[in-house]
């Protein structure tokens, strides 16, 4: 809101209100009645299975404007409602040099990943949030849930630290709500000060002082990467020292005050957690789109899971790695371009039944957040580590665009970029000197260009053209 | 060799394997050993690996691996062979320590942040309790290199910077009832006096060496742990105040980070001597996974720590105890990647027992390893081929039934399954959900145990199409085709037939004459457990099945040295190219002590590859107490 805005509408609600926690969603509706921008926001998300590209690509019939996203059996079909708030990318390739599984790590950092499977760069979020300090002004800098596991690895995590460090993810609802909602105080407007509250306050700043005096005295011994490490801690430390300063507090009050989720029985993938992962996935999805609209933070990463278990209710195979990814028969769209035949149809309806779950996820965060008013000023990025998940390719992932993106973007299309080999060699390799693939770091620079960081490269490839500028098509 | 890779990968490739591999010779691979990697002055072992088929082998070299004073390593040209076997001989391989044949292999300074295990121990050991903090708070996972978690990758995370301050808060509260035997005081009155002598004495230990003056009480506000005493005791009590001393010491870098970069400050290109308290330090968390004792200290304060005897006694008197420490066993799991078992899981439908025989699995390999490395020979040999199981109680009956015994306890003779990889626990780590995997098994025994260079078919941009399953073909036959293909075979060759040879063993483990590929199916195809590999490395034979195989490797010196770099990189917690001449030091060293098949030492054949051995070594190497400060 820009500071004129602001003061017509302080002076309209008056200036006492401004501590309330509804302020926001106030502010909010009152800046886009006014014309301003919100506060620009990104989240980025994860699905696994790579996509069934039969029941994804544009139809024949589709322009770049005017498409359909309700064909039979098509897997965008829960986001129609939202279609002029999308960009559907066909043909975007992720140069991870990993496996497709250790890939998941590549879609933000835009790095190859190495030897030890990480990265070698930070991710899209932190390089914003952290590093360019756009998470600053929130009491939360940044947030990256998952569903069903926590382990650190390339291929489970999106967010990484400096120097490509996997940075841990939040699992559990409960605690993704305890972060983002518990430090406000429940006591609201009005409450006498809280003896016991305030010396909890005073302890806790003191610990935190002490902490980083203690971290900055061993740094100073250190030469090098070795600081690196520290540095990291401060900035955690930081985070912490945010959470403990006073943010408006929601308390009971309709609007900034989301339910708090139930607890859940089982979280954690291979043991037990499966059947919870769509509930999971929801309460994820609600406390975050919450948590962006009240401003309590502005960047977001969300790594999606399977339902691999029995009975689940897309009715698919227990093992929908092994069941229904691998079993994935494409034809020539699915293979990268290659003139593979007509491959085998049988096998796309469970793939693309997946896939239409995992778009169904991505459309919940879109109504709830346009519900709230922010999705105007959200650039949601979804992605997964794989295009054709039978081949592991990392070529030709599915990837879309979603959100108002403050108008960063036009938005509204479908669009499909270069192949990536010329139609004599539609075999090359990424190594072949006619590869043209387009990589998801032209992506990252656009979403960076948008939040105003003039950068134009951005991750770790070995040809510099693979990570160079923006995708201009985006804008 | 590029150019051999874009041709192959111009072919439509049809390699038939989930998450598998392919070869050559020149570039590393995530998991393979990273000796490779650093240029050209060292080889990995197997040999130069050059020859246009990428297969690497050891030519004839390896087939007589002593050769060269038990430096086993044709190209590693910066290991002098000739002070090497010299050594050997003169020192019959114990006590005195010997020189360093590179002295500037040296391992970088650093610090690194306590692993989860650790931080468990370090908290009982100054608490006084059984807590397990890392699971009572939720710390995330620890982050994994070379798949150990002691390692140089763990960092203060938003989220672990959280998990910590909630325990670190919950620990102090939980302890302050019991200040009167952490922090006692005569005086009736107790005071900043009191505290401060606390400070000091309790520091010493939570911060594993003496607390600085500014750690105690520092310049600015806050600054040190007596500020964060008056905070709390402000308006309130003693213990009050001694509790936000606990809180802010559990909370500390001191704390949290273990520290190798010797005394006060250096600069890059420097090389440093650990402290005493460093080094204990080192010795005990290696060991335990938990802080020096005060005796340690002592020792190490007395000097006894500056030479490699003295370091050699003290490593004897932490692992010669009557159990294998926990830590110790857990490296050994993370080796093999059995500790993955967790994280493991079957199709219900195919593998219906497994949940049941799950923890049974992991409590029998820790068993296992306990009772071969802390009360048998204590060799990797051992470990590979004993004719036994272990079960310290009754043996679980879902376990009894997977390998067909009776409840019997101690240790439980078995027939076939040698060894810990014919286990109930690695085969299952090391299949799929719903049918085994020849190929994540080759590879596995390829690059953890035989230190085989084998790379992923993503570098080697090779296109994976698995096979589909089908009634009528083995695993054995649908995972076949690598072999045909020629992009695949370089490293198919070598993986697969090291992955059949367990193809008598479904997903969890269950011994199997045939497969059952439908639910229900009796006459599936038959199971072939036979293999040659002949694709030129040191490992080719004949073997009739997974038995033959782990008697094969059991006796291997390939797979020793392959063992004891693999001991250097999880207690070291380093495997990066950084430490890569480090390594091969270390590694050397330990042959020179213990393994040269030199004729004094025939006798002693019984006891190589040796665990402790191997640990005795690291600490005893002369470079282990020296960092060089990287810039």
């Amino acid at each position: 809101m820009k500071p004129s805005s602001r003061r017509a509408f302080l002076r309209t609600v008056g200036g006492g209100f401004a501590s309330l926690p509804f302020f926001r969603l106030i502010e909010n509706s009152y800046a886009q009645s006014m014309g301003d921008k919100l506060p620009l926001k990104f989240v980025g998300i994860y699905h696994p299975h790579g996509v069934c590209a039969e029941h994804w690509v544009a139809r024949g019939t589709d322009t770049e404007t005017n498409f359909d996203l309700e064909f039979e059996n098509s897997s965008l079909s829960p986001l129609a409602p939202f279609k002029d708030k999308l960009i559907a990318i066909e043909g975007i390739d992720i140069l991870s040099s990993a496996n497709g599984h250790d890939t998941c790590g590549a879609i933000l950092t835009g790095s190859r990943i190495n030897g030890d499977l990480k990265p070698s760069n930070s991710s899209l979020d932190q390089f914003l949030a952290v590093e360019h300090k756009l998470g600053t002004a929130t009491r939360v800098t940044s947030v990256a849930l998952a569903v069903g596991t926590k382990e650190l690895k390339s291929g489970t995590t999106l967010s990484f630290g400096p120097g490509g460090e996997p940075l841990s993810k939040i699992i559990d609802p409960v605690k993704a709500y305890d972060l983002l909602f518990d430090g406000f105080s429940p006591s609201g407007m009005g409450s006498t000060p809280d003896p016991a509250a305030e010396r909890k306050r005073k302890l806790a700043q003191a610990n935190l002082a002490f902490v980083r005096a203690d971290v900055k005295r061993l740094e100073a011994r250190l030469s090098g990467e070795e600081r690196q490490k520290l540095e990291q801690h401060l900035t955690s430390l930081s985070e912490l020292e945010k959470q403990f300063s006073g943010m408006p507090s929601s308390g009971s009050v309709a609007g900034c005050a989301p339910k708090k989720p139930g607890a859940i029985d089982k979280l954690e993938q291979y043991n037990g957690g499966e059947p919870f992962f769509d509930a999971i996935t929801d309460a994820h999805i609600d406390v975050l789109a919450q948590a962006l609209a009240c401003d309590v933070t502005r960047f977001a990463t969300l790594f999606m899971n399977d339902l691999s278990y029995m009975g689940n209710p897309l009715g698919l195979p227990a093992d929908n790695h092994g069941s229904v990814a691998h079993t994935y028969s494409s034809s020539d769209i699915g293979q990268n371009g290659r003139p593979v035949g007509a491959g085998d149809p049988s096998t796309w309806l469970p793939l693309s039944k997946f896939n239409k779950y995992s778009y169904s996820k991505v459309a919940r965060l879109m109504q709830k957040l346009d519900e709230l008013g922010v999705l105007d000023s959200t650039i949601i990025y979804v992605s997964s580590d794989m295009g054709n998940p039978a081949l592991h390719s990392t070529r030709n992932v599915p990837t879309l665009i979603a959100g108002g993106a403050n108008g960063a973007f036009r938005m509204g299309r479908r669009l499909k970029v270069a192949a990536d080999c010329p139609a004599s060699s539609p075999w090359c390799g990424e190594n072949d000197a006619v590869f043209e693939g387009v990589t998801n770091n032209h992506i990252l620079v656009s979403i960076a260009n948008a939040f105003g960081v003039d950068i134009d490269s951005f991750g770790q490839q070995p040809d510099a053209k693979h990570k160079t500028g923006a995708l201009a098509e985006l804008a | 060799m590029f150019g051999l890779l874009r041709h192959a990968a111009a072919f439509r490739v049809a390699c038939v394997a989930l998450g598998l591999v392919a070869c050559s010779g020149e570039i590393e691979s995530g998991d393979a050993p990273p000796m490779g990697s650093a240029g050209n002055s060292s080889i990995p072992r197997g040999g130069a690996a050059s020859s246009a088929g990428g297969v690497p082998g050891r030519g004839g070299a390896g087939s007589t691996p002593s050769n060269s004073g038990g430096s086993g390593d044709p190209g590693g040209g910066a290991v002098s062979n000739g002070a090497v076997s010299n050594g050997a001989a003169s020192t019959g391989g114990a006590g005195q320590g010997l020189p360093p044949a590179n002295p500037d292999a040296l391992i970088p300074a650093r610090i690194r942040r306590l692993a989860n295990a650790e931080y468990d121990q370090s908290a009982r050991s100054l608490l006084g309790s059984a807590l397990s903090p890392s699971i009572d708070y939720d710390f995330p996972p620890d982050a994994r290199q070379a798949g150990f978690t002691v390692n140089d990758a763990q960092r203060v995370d938003p989220v672990v910077a959280r998990q910590y301050a909630t325990a670190a808060e919950t620990l102090a509260a939980s302890v302050k009832a019991d200040v009167q035997r952490l922090a006692p005081c005569s005086d009736p009155n107790p005071g900043e006096a009191c505290a401060k002598q606390f400070i000091e004495s309790f520091g010493a230990k939570v911060y594993r060496r003496p607390l600085t003056a500014a750690e105690i009480d520092g310049p600015g506000e806050n600054d040190g742990l007596l500020d964060l005493y008056r905070v709390g005791a402000e308006g309130a009590s003693y213990a009050d105040g001694i509790e936000q001393v606990i809180r802010g010491m559990l909370s500390s870098a001191g704390f949290l980070y273990l520290t190798e970069i010797g005394e006060g400050t250096s600069s890059p290109g420097t090389k440093v001597q650990l402290t005493p308290y460093e080094l204990a330090s080192s010795l005990s968390y290696i060991a335990t996974a938990g802080p020096p004792s005060e005796s340690l200290v002592a020792s190490a304060l007395a000097g006894e720590l500056d030479t490699p005897e003295g370091r050699r006694q003290a490593m004897s008197a932490l692992i010669d105890g009557a159990e294998l420490p926990a830590r110790v066993v857990r490296m050994v799991e993370e080796w093999l990647g059995i500790d993955r078992l967790g994280a493991t899981a079957k199709d219900s439908n195919i593998y219906p027992g497994f949940d049941a025989v799950k923890a049974p699995l992991a409590r029998e390999t820790r068993e296992f390893i306990a009772e071969v490395f802390g009360r048998s020979t204590g060799t990797v040999g051992e470990l590979l081929n004993a004719d036994y199981t272990y079960s310290s109680g009754m043996l679980e009956a879902p376990l009894a039934e997977l390998y067909g015994v009776n409840a019997a306890q101690g240790r439980i003779s078995l027939e076939r399954r040698r060894g810990i990889l014919n286990q109930g626990a690695f085969l299952s780590v090391f299949a799929h959900a719903h049918e085994s995997s020849p190929v994540l098994r080759g590879v596995t025994i390829g690059r953890r145990l035989a230190c085989l260079p084998i790379q992923s078919p993503s570098e080697l941009n090779i296109l994976v199409v698995p096979p589909l399953p089908d009634p009528s073909k083995s695993t054995r036959d649908r995972f076949a085709a690598h072999s045909q293909d020629a992009a695949c075979a370089g490293c198919h060759r070598i993986i697969d037939p090291l992955g059949f040879v367990f193809e008598s063993y479904d997903g969890m483990g269950r011994y199997r004459e045939r497969e059952v590929v439908l639910q229900g199916q009796t006459d599936g195809p038959v199971v072939d457990s036979h293999a040659v590999l002949g694709a030129g490395t040191w490992l080719d034979g004949d073997y009739a099945d997974s038995d033959a195989l782990v008697a094969r490797l059991s006796e291997s010196p390939e797979v020793r040295e392959c063992f004891a770099r693999h001991v250097f990189r999880g207690s070291i917690g380093r495997s990066d190219a950084d430490v890569k001449a480090a390594e091969d030091e270390f590694v050397r060293y330990w042959k020179e002590l213990w393994e040269a098949e030199d004729a004094a030492l025939k006798s002693d054949s019984l006891q190589q590859g040796n665990l402790k051995r191997v640990l005795l070594s690291l600490v005893q190497n002369p470079l282990f107490s020296q960092r060089i400060v990287l810039p």
